[in-house]
């Protein structure tokens, strides 16, 4: 037993210098031939061709109902259409599935008109009713909890009539100013009667659902990877697609690498054809060997740290101010980021329509911040930690991803300097969630993409907000209601540009950098393209074969 | 680890006054001498003390080994390859490698040590019940003890580490509580060989009673393989919690575990080798160092002598 426990610990040992120096190896040679011809590929790729199928890798999702989830994945984008759409150059909302609509003289109920013929996967019809079915299931699924941004959307939602098949008033009982705008969200893609009719909300998320979209979920294996398939009579394209009819590719394989590394060696290797979520380290690796970046940047909130209004020591104004000013945005930036991303300027990114320039008030200040926290009463203590009656500055990140952690290390680097002492916790997705549900949580990184003033709502808004659940701050919870409803494009600008200011002033969301979607393919990859948000879509992509 | 070879391991029994005892001058200087030549013949050894040693030392003294600060990095120097400034290079936000590595030895030892006193003393108490008391105590001890060597370690300890919650106390108690299996077999085994001994048995004849019999007889003398057990175990206690820590278990950031060390570099593979590949090649050599150790407490030098 001597023996195999010394060939044990040395096998062992074996494994580990494999894992740790097998890395060095994923920049593999056999990708070079094709990475050689990438240059010019993009010119002279001709006509797009049907057929083939490619693999996608990605981070694992939250869940499969974009009803029910936000930000967390793009898988099943694909799979649903929606009323209206946003033209990602522009912004501009533009007819889809409801070709064209009514406003009432109120401004309270929106009268759509659909188009014709359009069918769910299911052979189920895309009408009057089946939306209404879809619109009253997300209400319902919101006073449950479980869609907090699409039942967001549908803000004041009175009911909907079905005035004939085609035909659909829905009312509000306020003035709906983002209405068109959230109709074109994913979390509002009309999911079909069927699914609402026997499936729960969590099979939902866990098998996808049914809708009218270019791809249909033809299966889902846990944790490994979810395959989608193009439906062939597809006719009611998106009017921002490049081509009308059904996608050019018959399958799209989303495979579930949550590894970094793991992801950027699958796409060089040849594993996968398109990789999500390009770490920033590797940007210019893949970009040497010849494999093309797409991005897209992020429109709505940015990166930032939540706050825990509740917890004893967030709640107290002065600190909020001083972490607003002790981050060094721009050295976050440069360290841990790639071009594709870039500091923070205010509480909405700015690519988004509404967005205000405060990054006056987001200037390092490292003096100031000391100035307040010293007039606040925290003092430094001997090991360098401020104080106040005995009890530290310590402040405490909950974070899931390990990709996150060298910016909060960083971030934990900068408030020592002022005399913060930011604690990193390591947890998993689930006990985040938990905690968050609790009240148990001081700071969270989080973002939420949404190019209308509406995002803020979903965050700052104690009806909607997962993050800020009690009332905080009458006059900006005042503020975020007139916005909603308020109809005059210059007005609610006015609205959304004093919410911002207050935000950041006040210290509600502490912002760190502006994202982008950045996604490197192979270079026989083509018509790789983002919805308006970020999302990236498969529809106008084919591979040369 | 045969029983046999356990049982040949533990030579003289404590209570056996030792034949060698009384030591003259140029006995002692000829012992002393072909002591030397022993450890002469192997070099590896020595440099396996020699690893363990400047380990010992990275842990108690860091200062000197290296000025650098483990935990505020230079931004600006983010990812620089070992250079003579940085031997190991900088990690993703500037932080010198070796210094980390240097301070970090500390918490692996500390948590090696605690993991080895925990399997060590509950190991050998579970043994030493089992084996001298026999009967239904011994069967119940040792059906447990069989459930968990059936487990894999890594496996005991996740799950523990699960319920008792992250952090390096933690990581130390888990990879303890998965090893005092293989402990309390041993030493029930060593247990049942001393318990027939003769003077145990004259012991027991006697009149003492049979804790005493226990603590001042059988314990003394049966010690000694799980010592060397423990010696063994040390290499694979380093590399359980450097694993553990690699999974995100260990010590809150920023410190400088080795294993997560080892992660933190994982996604900077292809383009910084170094963040992954120079802390993985310094837990490697000293596990090694420690298995060599082990190995030679173990056999080689009872045979020696």
């Amino acid at each position: 037993m001597r023996r195999t426990r010394a060939l044990f610990t040395l096998v062992t040992a074996a494994a580990l210098a494999l894992a740790a120096g097998c890395g060095g190896s994923t920049s593999p040679s056999d990708s070079l031939p094709a990475a050689a011809a990438s240059g010019t590929a993009a010119e002279t790729a001709g006509d797009p061709q049907t057929g083939g199928s490619i693999t996608v890798g990605v981070q694992p999702p939250c869940g499969l109902d974009k009803a029910q989830t936000s930000g967390c994945n793009f898988i099943a984008n694909a799979v649903v259409d929606n009323l209206t759409e946003q033209v990602p150059a522009t912004g501009e909302i533009v007819p889809w599935l409801a070709t064209s609509w009514e406003i009432s003289e109120d401004q309270q109920s929106y009268t759509f008109h659909l188009q014709d013929g359009v069918t769910f996967s299911n052979g189920e019809v895309l009408d009057a009713t089946a939306v209404k079915t879809f619109f009253d299931d997300v209400i319902e699924l919101g006073k449950q909890g479980k869609a907090f941004q699409s039942s967001a959307y549908l803000l004041g939602y009175q009911g909907s009539e079905v005035v004939d098949p085609l035909t659909i008033t829905v009312s509000f009982d306020r003035p709906k100013a983002g209405l068109l705008q959230a109709l074109s969200e994913k979390p509002l893609g009309i999911v079909a009667p069927e699914t609402i009719r026997t499936k729960t909300p969590d099979e939902r998320l866990a098998e996808g659902v049914i809708g009218s979209g270019p791809f249909v979920i033809e299966e889902v294996v846990p944790n490994q990877r979810v395959v989608l398939t193009k439906r062939a009579d597809y006719e009611w394209s998106s009017p921002k697609n490049a081509h009308v009819g059904p996608a050019y590719l018959d399958r799209v394989t989303f495979q579930f690498l949550p590894e970094n590394s793991v992801r950027t060696g699958s796409l060089t290797s040849g594993e996968i054809q398109v990789e999500s979520a390009v770490p920033a380290t590797d940007v210019d690796l893949l970009k040497g060997q010849g494999f093309e970046i797409a991005a897209r940047a992020s429109a709505g909130i940015p990166y930032y740290y939540a706050v825990n209004l509740r917890d004893p020591i967030l709640s107290q104004e002065p600190v909020r101010q001083a972490l607003q000013v002790a981050l060094d945005r721009p050295e976050i930036v440069d360290t841990v980021f790639t071009e594709y991303q870039a500091p923070a300027t205010g509480i909405l990114s700015r690519t988004h329509p509404n967005y205000v320039d405060l990054s006056d008030e987001l200037a390092y200040a490292p003096d100031r911040a000391a100035q307040l926290l010293d007039e606040a009463g925290w003092t430094e203590g001997a090991d360098g930690i401020r104080q106040r009656d005995g009890r530290p500055l310590t402040i405490t990140v909950q974070s899931s991803s390990s990709g996150d952690q060298p910016l909060h290390e960083l971030v934990q680097q900068q408030l020592r300097r002022i005399g913060i002492d930011l604690q990193i916790q390591q947890l998993t997705q689930a006990q985040i969630s938990e905690n968050r549900a609790a009240g148990n949580w001081q700071l969270l990184y989080s973002n939420l993409t949404r190019p209308d003033g509406d995002v803020l709502v979903s965050y700052f808004d104690p009806d909607f907000s997962t993050y800020l659940t009690e009332s905080y701050d009458p006059e900006l919870e005042q503020l975020l209601s007139e916005q909603t409803s308020e109809l005059d494009v210059a007005q609610r600008q006015e609205l959304l540009a004093q919410i911002q200011q207050i935000v950041i002033e006040r210290g509600y969301g502490i912002p760190v950098n502006e994202s982008s979607q950045t996604l490197a393919f192979a270079p026989e990859v083509h018509g790789v393209d983002f919805e308006a948000p970020w999302w990236p879509t498969f529809v106008d992509t084919w591979i040369e074969q | 680890m045969t029983l046999a070879e356990i049982a040949g391991a533990t030579t003289a029994p404590a209570d056996a006054p030792a034949a060698s005892a009384p030591a003259a001058p140029p006995a002692t200087t000829g012992r002393r001498r072909s002591r030397w030549r022993w450890f002469a013949r192997r070099p590896g050894l020595l440099l396996s003390i020699g690893v363990l040693l400047l380990v010992v030392l990275w842990a108690v003294r860091p200062g000197w080994f290296t000025a650098a600060d483990p935990l505020v990095g230079v931004p600006r120097e983010k990812l620089s390859p070992p250079s003579a400034e940085h031997w190991f290079g900088t990690d993703s936000i500037g932080r010198d490698l070796f210094a980390r590595v240097v301070h970090g030895a500390q918490y692996s030892l500390r948590a090696v040590a605690i993991a080895l006193v925990l399997a060590l003393v509950v190991g050998a108490l579970l043994g030493l019940i089992s084996g001298y008391l026999g009967g239904v105590v011994d069967n119940v001890i040792m059906r447990v003890v069989d459930v968990l060597l059936a487990l894999p370690g890594l496996l005991i300890s996740l799950i523990l580490i699960t319920a008792l919650g992250f952090g390096t106390l933690n990581v130390a108690i888990a990879v303890g509580v998965s090893a005092v299996a293989a402990f309390a077999r041993v030493m029930r085994s060593e247990v049942l060989r001393v318990r027939n001994a003769a003077y145990v048995e004259a012991a027991v004849k006697g009149g003492v009673r049979w804790w005493s019999v226990m603590g001042r007889h059988v314990l003394p003398n049966s010690y000694g393989s799980i010592m060397a057990l423990g010696a063994l175990e040390f290499g694979s206690a380093i590399l359980s919690i450097a694993a553990l820590s690699f999974l995100g278990f260990g010590a809150a950031p920023p410190a400088p575990e080795w294993g997560a060390l080892v992660a933190d570099g994982r996604n900077y593979l292809a383009t910084a080798w170094w963040v992954t590949t120079l802390p993985g090649l310094v837990v490697i050599v000293v596990v090694i160092a420690a298995n060599r150790i082990g190995r030679a407490l173990d056999g080689e030098w009872r045979q020696a002598r």
